[in-house]
């Protein structure tokens, strides 16, 4: 990149969102060009409101520049020249300097205090979803109790979970921590609200409908196998969407800043057609099956691969049946007893090279059995002693 | 403002009696001069000796900024061929994984603002120049009680050793917050946190006492003649930050000891695991931390009123309403902690703070607009102290301006722990505090060395200072306004232009640092002989000798004038024909006061 760059980058970013309408706004979250709306109705309140008070601090700004400017130029010091009595006070002006601006910042404040209302309040008709936020990922359940599980590479960051809202909709996002403070971000909606571990937050909003006035994209059929590797999706006429970024904005940690997950917004019929398809093991699925599910669903690829690769936590892959060194120096062999205890209480024995991260996950004993049956297969080494699973025989090579 | 006309010895300063020499005067040997310094109770000494440690902070600090914008130029990203971007400039240690390179930014990015807020910021103006000139300007001896003044130096010294000490142990990654139960959880080091956090109480306790020292000074030891509002605004300004400073540091005291509390003990206050609230904390911290704000801007308006004047030759316009202005921010510093809170506390409490806070912005646009008119009609020399004084204008208004969005409910739900938080916390505290103590450098620079500083150097270093921090920052409301989050080691890919912008700014900055840094030893060991009064003040501190005599004037000074009577009075050590006054006024008129 060239210096030249570095300077026009930002000019034509500011001229790229000034034609789509708004002036604040820059670059999209989504990759649908769309004017700086805000993208909810309380977003689009917000940009008001902001728009408002960048109007009344700019023009102050010039004001006081360039009042202090003329008086350098018009008043510099020249040598030998008396300086000029003037007035060390002066009561109209100083009033008027006080009460002015107290009349525009106490429209700020109810401004922004009714907007902000609009933000904290539902119908009782609203889509509610529950969120969950654990280092470093978000999971989505739905109404209807299924999780979502399709997972997607976003700006660059990989391994981000998707999750559905209906347009034009109203929607009430039910927030819960399982570990620290996060904070659930979606900056086209111009809103966040804080995510704990001992209370339960909120996050209200109704998108703008799927015009062409606000903008969407088409998802064509042939996308939809690639939409997601683990998308169970079935879906096969096109549909409307738009998409944003979510990301989290409270420190919590070494991944943080990789803390990310996309959100859809389709046309509501499309909302229910695909949730009640999306993110719910088969009935019939294999323990192995139903552990791939809550791998995706409780977001377990965020920290351990299954390829081998060294994450935030040890891979799955070849985890089972074979020795590890831990930090207390000790070695063991990893067994169905050892996984249930690491997985249970995770800072009981912590691998050399990692640090005690992993957050306790709430799961039910089926879930729970079913991950090491997953863990187990994607090991190569069949251990000496198996626990058989759910009564059923395990796969692998005999001892 | 009261004039008491009384007679004063004709040679001030010139006769034997009481005339000790510099207070910079060697004692014969370097070791002497070790143990003179290392002992001194001179207020001027302890305040040079805090300039040297605070000064040392920003740079280590500042190293800390760069190396972060640095890492910013690219994101991580998990690559074919491993971990690209981001701590991969970090020479010293090249991240094996993703996971260890967001490590190395967030430990870098926690010491940046440990350092620059608990070492740097806060001691910062008045603990060196607050020190130094504090008694001079009231025309005082010493501080009240000069031995508590250098116990402060150690005590403070001594923290942040405490503190960086953790540096050695592997780093603390919880940003200079220490939010719970991230803090306290198991996944940061524990005898990490509890170093720094330690730290930060022992020198919490530097700063109470170097309050009360200052309080205790300004009630006592005023010069004959010197009534409350015939001293200057900046002995106003630091007098307002002593306040907080005693009242507020106590509560990050003992939130630091709860944390150690529950670090080592395993107490439940703050971690919902052990049945505490991490709000809580939250609430704790913020009542010292955002009073401790306004320890950090005071000062530095207290500054800017003293450039302004001077280099302006105008009576500050609106004395008394700078003044209370600066007592009214204190007392309201107190009441709006809870808007850092906006997104996590009740929504009773969020309309509350929201009003309360939009309270703070009144006196502070009363101070510019007083700032503003004190240049109508001044005589405006432009040198390096009075162009760091207009910048600080600048700056300032920007930082002020950006805090209304932030006030406003609705807006800041978007804007909270974005860039553009950090963009306006730093047209705030470098905007502010550190424009203004680059102002009050270059103002006092001649009085306490004895020495000019070279003009054209330092205006090429203000010139980098000014353009660089600009460049850096004002990119940054764009990037925040765009949902660019805050410690954030990585980022999405259509931040990286802006991010780029950013940085490359960040190295301009920098490079007039160090142009700065030249100039400032160019001037100790090449620097032309400064006269008593090169600007033509009209405080007391212009009266002392430069650099000051031990015991700082030969006879206590009695105050004749007021501290901005530019219209009446010719300045100490001054020609008069280089300060023309205006026709006197007829008998009978009323003055401006």
């Amino acid at each position: 990149m060239t210096l030249t760059n570095f300077i026009t980058a930002p000019m034509q970013m500011l001229a790229q969102t000034q034609s789509n309408g708004s002036v604040w706004y820059g670059p999209r979250h989504d990759d649908a060009a769309i004017g700086g709306v805000g993208h909810t109705q309380q977003g689009s309140e917000v940009e008001a409101l902001f728009a408002f008070i960048n109007w009344v601090s700019i023009v102050s700004l010039v004001l006081v520049c360039g009042l202090s400017l003329y008086f350098v130029v018009r008043y510099r010091r020249k040598a030998g020249v008396p300086i000029e009595r003037s007035p060390a006070h002066n009561a109209p002006l100083e009033v008027a300097w006080t009460v002015v601006p107290t009349i525009f910042l106490v429209i700020m404040f109810f401004w922004g205090f009714w907007a902000y209302a609009d933000g904290q309040i539902a119908g009782s008709d609203a889509e509610t979803i529950d969120v969950t936020a654990q280092k470093w990922n978000w999971d989505f359940q739905y109404s209807n109790g299924a999780l979502s599980t399709v997972i997607v590479d976003k700006g660059g960051f990989k391994e981000a979970k998707m999750f559905l809202v209906p347009a034009d909709t109203p929607v009430l996002l039910r927030l819960k921590s399982l570990d620290v403070i996060h904070s659930f971000f979606v900056p086209d909606f111009r809103m966040k609200s804080d995510v704990f571990p001992n209370r339960m937050t909120s996050y209200a909003f109704q998108t703008h409908p799927l015009t062409d006035e606000y903008g969407f994209r088409w998802n064509e059929p042939e996308q939809n196998k690639e939409q997601g590797r683990e998308g169970n999706v079935v879906w096969t006429t096109r549909y409307k969407y738009r998409e944003h970024v979510i990301f989290c904005a409270e420190y919590c940690g070494d991944a943080h800043s990789r803390m990310s997950a996309v959100l859809r917004v389709v046309e509501p019929e499309v909302y229910k057609e695909l949730v009640s398809q999306w993110s719910r093991p088969d009935p019939n699925a294999t323990p192995e099956e139903i552990g791939r599910w809550v791998y995706l669903a409780k977001s377990c690829n965020g920290c351990h691969s299954v390829d081998g690769k060294a994450n935030t936590g040890p891979t799955w892959q070849n985890l089972f049946g074979y020795e590890h060194q831990y930090t207390d120096g000790s070695t063991i062999l990893a067994d169905e007893n050892h996984l249930r205890e690491s997985i249970l209480i995770p800072g009981a024995k912590v691998r050399a090279g990692f640090a005690n991260q992993m957050s306790i996950i709430p799961l039910t004993d089926k879930e729970l059995n079913s991950v090491i049956a997953y863990i187990r297969s994607l090991s190569d080494k069949a251990p000496s002693t198996i626990i058989p699973s759910n009564g059923e025989s395990t796969e692998g090579g005999e001892g | 403002m009261t004039t008491i006309d009384t007679s004063r010895p004709a040679d001030h300063g010139h006769d034997d009696h009481g005339h000790h020499g510099s207070y910079l005067k060697s004692r014969g040997s370097i070791w002497a001069d070790i143990i003179n310094w290392a002992t001194t109770v001179d207020h001027k000494k302890i305040g040079v000796m805090y300039l040297v440690a605070v000064l040392f902070f920003f740079f280590c600090g500042g190293l800390m900024a760069i190396l972060l914008r640095t890492d910013l130029l690219d994101p991580i990203r998990d690559t074919a061929t491993g971990v690209t971007g981001g701590s991969s400039f970090l020479v010293f240690n090249k991240p094996e994984s993703i996971g260890a390179a967001g490590q190395n930014y967030n430990r870098i990015m926690t010491l940046h603002g440990a350092i620059m807020v608990f070492m740097f910021i806060v001691p910062g103006i008045p603990a060196s120049l607050g020190n130094f000139f504090l008694p001079l300007m009231i025309g005082a001896k010493d501080v009240a009680f000069p031995k508590l003044n250098l116990f402060s130096w150690y005590v403070y010294l001594f923290g942040a050793l405490f503190a960086l000490w953790s540096v050695g142990m592997g780093g603390v990654e919880t940003g200079w917050t220490f939010y719970t139960p991230y803090s306290s959880s198991e996944a940061v080091d524990h005898a990490n946190v509890v170093l720094v956090v330690l730290g930060v109480f022992i020198m919490g306790f530097s700063s109470i006492m170097t309050g009360l020292n200052f309080v205790v000074t300004v009630h006592k030891l005023r010069a004959p003649g010197m009534g409350w509002f015939d001293m200057p605004l900046f002995v106003w300004a630091v007098y307002a930050t002593a306040l907080i400073q005693v009242l507020a540091t106590p509560v990050i005291g003992i939130t630091t000891l709860l944390l150690i509390f529950e670090r080592v003990f395993g107490i439940g206050i703050f971690d919902p695991a052990l049945g505490g609230d991490p709000v809580l904390f939250q609430h704790f911290f913020w009542f010292y931390s955002h009073p401790v704000v306004y320890i950090m801007i005071l000062p530095a308006m207290g500054v800017i009123s003293e450039c302004i004047a001077v280099h302006a030759r105008k009576p500050i316009f609106g004395y008394h309403a700078i003044a209370f202005s600066s007592l009214a921010i204190a007392g309201v510093a107190f009441l709006v902690w809870g808007h850092h809170l906006f997104t996590s506390e009740g929504e009773l409490a969020a309309v509350v703070f929201s009003a309360l806070t939009f309270l703070v912005a009144i006196p502070t646009a009363v101070k510019v607009f007083n700032w503003v008119s004190t240049l109508y009609k001044g005589s405006i020399a432009l040198n390096t102290a009075m162009l760091y004084a207009l910048a600080f204008i600048f700056t300032f208004s920007v930082g002020g301006l950006t805090g209304l969005p932030l006030a406003t409910l609705a807006t800041d739900l978007h804007l909270h722990d974005t860039y553009y938080v950090v963009a306006h916390f730093h047209y705030v505290m470098f905007g502010g505090m550190v424009i203004g103590m680059m102002a009050g450098l270059h103002h006092w620079w001649p009085k306490m060395f004895g020495k000019m500083v070279s003009e054209p150097i330092s205006i090429t270093g203000f010139a980098l200072v000014f353009i660089g921090f600009n460049l850096t920052f004002i990119i940054q409301f764009i990037l925040g306004v765009n949902g660019m989050p805050r410690r954030y080691a990585s980022y999405i890919d259509e931040f990286r232009q802006m991010h780029q912008f950013s940085t490359i700014g960040s190295w301009i900055l920098a490079l007039g640092f160090l142009i700065h840094l030249f100039a400032f030893l160019h001037s100790m060991f090449k620097g032309k002989p400064a006269p008593a009064n090169p600007w033509g003040g009209l405080t007391l501190e212009w009266e002392a000798d430069a650099p000051p005599d031990e015991h700082n004037f030969a006879h206590e000074p009695l105050v004749t004038h007021g501290p901005y009577d530019f219209d009446d009075v010719v300045p100490p050590h001054c020609d008069p024909a280089d300060f023309p006054l205006p026709e006197p006024l007829p008998a009978g008129a009323k003055g401006h006061h």
